[in-house]
Order: C-alpha cells, then structure tokens, then sequence
C-alpha cells in the first residue's frame, strides 16, 4: 500500500506538469467526456469498424476520432480489442465492416507498409528487433525513400552512399537520444527487454511519422528505464508528433496521456482527460475495480516473493541437515 | 552450462554434479575414430578432452566425469596416431592396394570440376533465398531443370538459335519464380517450400513423361544443342592452331587433369561463378541487402517501416532463381545432355549441404561449400571403392562390397555434416555470434 503511493508521487513529480504546461499543445478540457465525442483537430477519424474472430466480436468501435498533437491513451482490460483496433487501424487486419482516415484520406484496404509511408508508424507489443543486424542497421532499416533499396540501383553505391550517409547521421542522433549509442554496433538481439523497447522506438522514429502508435511501450521494463521512456514519450509530443499508446501501466496512463479512451469487449466504453476518466464509475467497474488505487500487482508480487523466500529457506535448511 | 543457482549456493552448494558435455563428446568422438571414421574424428576427441578437463578443474564443484575425460583424451590421442600412420603409409606405398595419391587426385578433380560449379551456382541461389532472406526453397532442382530444358527445349525442339536458347534458359526460370511467388509469398514461408519441393517434382515428371516426348524427349532427355558452346572452346582452338588436328586428350596439370571440354567448361564456369559472388556481393552490402536480412529476421516490423516485403520477397526468389537456372543451364553445357532424373529433390538437398557447409549468408560461402562437399564425395568414393575391390580387399567383403562403397561415400558425408553442425553451426565461414543469438 504505501510503496504504490510512493510510486504514484515519484511518477507525478517526474513528470513534466499537467497538459496546459504546453501552450501550443491543443487544448482538450472543454471536450466532453463521452464515448465517440469529436475532437478540435482529429488525425484519425473512424466509423463503425468491425472484425469478428468467429463468434466473438473483437472490435466493435462505432466512432473513433484521435486528436492531433497530443497523447492518447487505449486502455482495458484484456481482451478488450485494443491491440485488434491497432492492427486494423495500421493495415496488419482487414475489418469486416468500417472506414477510417488518416489526415482525411480513406485508408481501407491499405496494405501496411503504405500506412507506414503516410506517416502512421507502429511498434509491437512483443518487441520485433531485427535480432542479426546491428543495432545501427535496425536504425538505417527505418529510413524512408532510401534509393538503394531499389534493387537496380542498389549494386551501384555512387547512387545511394550520400543518402546513406545522411540517415547514419541521423541514426546516430536518435540513438544518442535513446542512449543506444554505446550499444552502436553490437546484435540487436544482444540487447535486454527494455533496450529493445528503445530501439523500437527510436527506429520507428527514423520513418519521421506523423503518428506513432505505441502498443505497451512499458511491459517487460525495469522501473528505472519506465522514467526514460516516459519522456521519450513525451519529448515525441513535444516535437509535434501526436501519440496513440496502448498501456496497462495506470501510473503511466495519468502521468503522460492527455486523453484516455476506454475500451472493454470491443466497445468504446469512456473517453476523457485521464481525470475525468478514473474517476468515472463505469470505467472503474469494468477496468479500474473498486480498489484501483492500490497497485494490485505489486501485493501479489510481495506475497509470493515471502512465500517463496521461506520455501527457499525451509528447504536449505533440510538440505544442511541432509549433509551432516 | 552453468547450474542453476540460487544467491546461497554459493556458500552450500545445493545443485548436483553433472557430467560435463565436452567429456560425453569426446567419448563419443575418440570411439567413433577408432572403429567408423578411421581416425577422422579423433583429433576433435583430443581437443574436446582437453576442453573437458579445463572445464572440471576451473569448477570440480559443478563437474564430474574427469576420468570420462581422460579415457577420451587417451582414445584421441591412439586415434590421432593411427590416422597419421595410415594417412603417411597411404601417400607413400599405399595400404592394401588403396594409393591415397589417387585419392586425393580424384578428389581435387572434382573440387575444381564441373560439379562443384553446378553445385556452387544453386547453392549461391539458394543462399540469396534463404541465407539471406529466410526464403525456404525446397525445389532449386525446379529452377535448374526450366535452365536447363529452356536451352534445350529452344534449341532441338523449336530450332532456334543458340544465344536465344540460352536466352530462354534465363528467362524460364524468372517466370516460374513469379508463378510459385504470387500465390505464396504472401503466406507463412513453410508454404513456399511445400510449393516449391511439389513444383520441382511436377517438372520432373512432366520432361519425363511420355505424352510430352516430342517436346521434350521423354526420360531420355534431350541433347545435341551444345555445339556452339563446344566450338567456342579456346582449348581446342588452340589445339588445331599448334597441331593441325583436333585431340580431346587429358590435359595434365600435375595433380589434376582434366579433358579439354572439362577445361572449357571449368573457365567458362567459373567466370559465372565469380561474376554471381560479385553480383551477391555488391548487392548485399547495400540498403537492398538489407531489407533482404530484415525480413529474414521479422518481416511484420519490416512492413511496419513502410516497406513493401512482398516485392522484396519476389525479387530475392527472382534473383535466386536466376542462378538455379544458371546452374541448370550450366549443367545442360558440360554434359551435353538434357535428362529429367537430373533434377531430383537430391539436387536441391545436395545444394543446401553445400550452402550449410559453407556457411549461410555469407558471399564465398556457398561456393567453399560445393568445393568441399564434392572434394569429400569423390574422395571417399575413390577410397573406398579402391579398398573394396581386388582380389584381397583392404575392407573384407562382409563389412563392405564394392557396390555398397559408393553408398557409404554419402553416408560419411552426412556424418560429416552433423558434426559440422555440432561443433561449427555457423558453416565455414560464418560468424559464430550470430548462431549463439537466439531468434528473438
């Protein structure tokens, strides 16, 4: 109990303030907090997407609109179907039913990696680092419009070694921000959980997208790397890119996002400031719980760690017997 | 390696001795070198001794099985011996009628000859596939066979000129890349092999059938369209410059010796060799290259940086396909013969080993590969063949007879390619940290 309110307090204190700490930053306080509302300046704009695996409705979104220029939040429970509505929003699903725009143009039926080129970048939630290629490789890989990429010109580096040179340079610089750049030149897949999570990231930023859409940037990374990445995410809305997150971490949710969709069994159940949010009585019964201040997790966590603790000692101590 | 511990281990050590893995290997190894290998693995048992024993003694704590090691180490070190005495005795006066000289000659013959090239051309294909871009193409042999009846077919068939025989022979292969890559490069790769090995064989039979005889001769195959590639052979020029007359003698260089269409073919083959290492060279080492890599790696995450692994999927079978073409096309020139039990499932899994030899994705990787794989093929067919035959055979007939010698050669070689596999995954030339990364 009490480590989860130290830890909400450090979180808050650590971050940067409260979203009209940011003049440019649209502001989203006068918007109402209900279901499908439309925003001041929408990035995306959805109707009535669909997609059924078999007898289950896994997305069932009716309207959907992000803003611009801010962070959003995706939370519920899971199997809500809000890393479905990720995948059908970026091309990786087709729905049954529904259309959706990215700055006003139609992207049903869109194959991915034109997505990625209208400035609409994801990451996975199980990390995907090119484990084989070097860590500056995987950055070079997210450049766009690279000319020796086409395969008759790529035998002939005259063609390309300029452009080449610039995205190196501008690879470098990211992973200077990422602090990856002593991991420069070793494996991708040398790296631990978090520096993946990193250079995912920051290779997705090499694609210099409009929207980047994070699906749970912070599970499987230690609570000191959480802090970093928590303004790298915001260092993202402070260079104009607009964010859509999915995220478990409730701590990172009011910390960062400036607003928050719910969703649960498919649906958009709530949406608002992440103040209003928590303290909206649906959202609490079909998310949060009654006790959702207290960080569940943890508890659970420091219960069986003692449990196992004695189980450790207890069975040292039988096996000295055994010894002697 | 390292036995679970728990921060009080340390102190009382909880966890159970076990053997340690490079003593069970050299066991193994020094066994095996003493009876089946004729000594071949016996310096590995002495150098996995050695191994072993460092590893006891820098934690006895963890490890047992010291005296494993030793009787390893023991039975390396006879092994080595008798493999030294043999192979001295064998160059010099020859053991039971086997004269290793021979052996070796036969053996370098076809490190250098046309064989390997072939061998070398498809596995070269098949690494851009799937060295390089994860590609399973278990029908190479497919790419080979429309090579090599694109030249023959356009030629003796259809009677068109050598050049546009040879023209074909490049341009079958890219259709049937596009034809296998349009339905199933979308899907999982495991797709793309099951199409691909059923291809290869639907070829096959097809050429062979009797309803297509007219076209494409049947199981006798098809030949005589090789005859401008045979006057152009500068080898026999020179020969009716110096001499006046045409002489199809051996040509001999010391060690090896080969005929003079074998002559020709080798120069001419291994100028395409060299050309396409070149080509995979300068292409993997661009940004091409590396979408290719990527997409060996995940694809999804590929695709998510906006690029468009379909078409690079379908260029890279493409390309790769080309050089199977080549190879067929090269294999139809050196023989002078067209015939469809040529291009069985063999071929392509004979052209894997080479790769695997080799060494995967790397640019001389398949090419060292085929070199050795048939240096090991015919040099053990030799050796064996020789020890089996005469009157008093070097291998009694109840182990072995002279039929069965030429069947052993493939079983040693796959021995041999295990044990490659065990101690070197990475093949010859490849980089040992990329094997110990594991997937992701």
């Amino acid at each position: 109990m009490d480590a989860e309110r130290e830890d909400t307090t450090t979180a808050g204190t650590a971050g940067t303030g409260t979203p009209s700490a940011f003049a440019a930053r649209p502001d989203l306080s006068g918007v109402p907090a209900e279901p499908g509302v439309a925003k001041p300046d929408a990035i995306i704009v959805g109707d009535s997407i669909t997609r059924q695996f078999g007898g289950l409705k896994a997305v069932d979104v009716d309207h959907i609109e992000i803003q611009r220029g801010v962070i959003t939040a995706l939370i519920g429970p899971n199997g809500a179907g809000k890393t479905t509505l990720f995948n059908l929003l970026t091309g990786f699903d087709v729905p049954a039913t529904g259309a959706w725009s990215f700055n006003g143009s139609s992207l049903a039926r869109v194959a991915p990696y034109k997505v990625a080129r209208l400035g609409m970048v994801r990451t996975f939630q199980l990390t995907k680092v090119l484990a084989k290629l070097t860590v500056i490789e995987n950055m070079r890989l997210g450049a766009t419009g690279q000319r020796g990429e086409k395969f008759w010109l790529a035998a002939f580096p005259f063609l390309w070694r300029q452009q080449e040179h610039e995205n190196t340079e501008r690879a470098d610089d990211l992973l200077t921000r990422f602090k990856l750049d002593e991991k420069r030149e070793d494996f991708a897949g040398s790296l631990s959980g978090g520096q993946r999570k990193l250079l995912e990231m920051a290779r997705a930023l090499m694609v210099d997208p409009e929207l980047i859409m994070l699906d749970e940037p912070m599970a499987g990374v230690n609570p000191a790397l959480k802090q970093s990445l928590l303004g790298h995410v915001k260092s993202l809305r402070d260079e104009g890119r607009t964010v859509l997150f999915v995220e478990h971490d409730m701590d990172m949710v009011r910390d960062i996002s400036d607003w928050v969709i719910v969703m649960a069994q498919g649906k958009i159940v709530a949406e608002g400031t992440p103040e209003a949010v928590m303290t909206n009585p649906a959202v609490i019964d079909a998310y949060l719980g009654a006790h959702h201040d207290t960080d569940l997790t943890e508890i659970d966590e420091k219960e069986i760690e003692a449990e196992a603790m004695a189980e450790i000692q207890s069975e040292i101590e039988s096996d000295q017997k055994d010894h002697r | 390696m390292n036995a679970t511990q728990t921060p009080v281990a340390a102190t009382a050590p909880v966890t159970a001795k076990k053997t340690s893995r490079h003593a069970t290997t050299s066991i193994v190894l020094g066994v095996l070198g003493l009876t089946l290998t004729v000594g071949i693995t016996s310096p590995f048992a002495f150098l996995q001794a050695n191994k072993a024993l460092a590893e006891i003694d820098a934690a006895p704590g963890h490890y047992e099985g010291r005296m494993l090691a030793q009787v390893g180490r023991v039975l390396g070190v006879v092994g080595t011996v008798y493999l030294v005495v043999w192979l001295v005795l064998g160059f010099t006066v020859g053991i039971g009628g086997v004269d290793m000289v021979e052996v070796f000659r036969t053996a370098l013959n076809q490190a250098f000859g046309p064989n390997a090239i072939v061998y070398a051309l498809a596995a070269i294909g098949l690494n851009i596939h799937f060295g390089y871009t994860g590609l399973l193409n278990f029908g190479q042999a497919g790419f080979m066979a429309v090579g090599a009846y694109g030249l023959a077919v356009s030629v003796v068939t259809w009677g068109l000129p050598f050049w546009l025989g040879v023209v074909v022979a490049l341009l079958a292969p890219v259709l049937l890349a596009i034809l296998l890559g349009l339905p199933t490069l979308r899907l999982r790769a495991d797709y793309l092999a099951i199409a691909t090995i059923a291809t290869a064989e639907i070829l096959r039979l097809v050429f062979g059938a009797v309803e297509t005889k007219d076209v494409f001769g049947g199981s006798n195959g098809l030949n005589g369209y090789v005859g401008p590639f045979q006057d152009a052979n500068i080898f026999r020029a020179w020969d009716v410059f110096t001499t006046g007359a045409l002489a199809f003698e051996e040509v001999d260089l010391g060690i090896v010796s080969f005929s003079k269409r074998d002559l020709w073919s080798m120069l001419v083959g291994w100028i395409v060799v060299a050309l396409a290492c070149l080509v995979v060279w300068a292409l993997m080492r661009s940004p091409w290259g590396r979408v290719l890599r990527s997409i060996r790696e995940d694809e999804e995450a590929v695709r998510s940086l906006g690029k468009n692994v379909f078409a690079y999927k379908m260029q890279s079978l493409i390309l790769g396909g080309i050089f199977g073409g080549m190879a067929g096309l090269f294999l139809a020139l050196k023989q002078a013969s067209v015939v469809p039990s040529d291009y069985s499932t063999n071929m392509t899994f004979l052209a894997f080993t080479a790769l695997l030899i080799g060494g995967a994705a790397r640019v001389a990787g398949p090419v060292i590969g085929a070199m050795i794989l048939w240096f090991l093929i015919s040099g053990l067919g030799s050796f064996f063949g020789q020890a089996t035959s005469g009157a008093d055979p070097l291998l009694p007939s109840w182990v072995m007879d002279n039929t069965q010698a030429s069947l052993v050669r493939f079983i040693i070689t796959g021995l041999g390619l295990m044990l490659l596999m065990i101690f070197r995954p990475q093949g010859i030339f490849g980089d040992r940290r990329e094997i110990a990364i594991d997937g992701r």
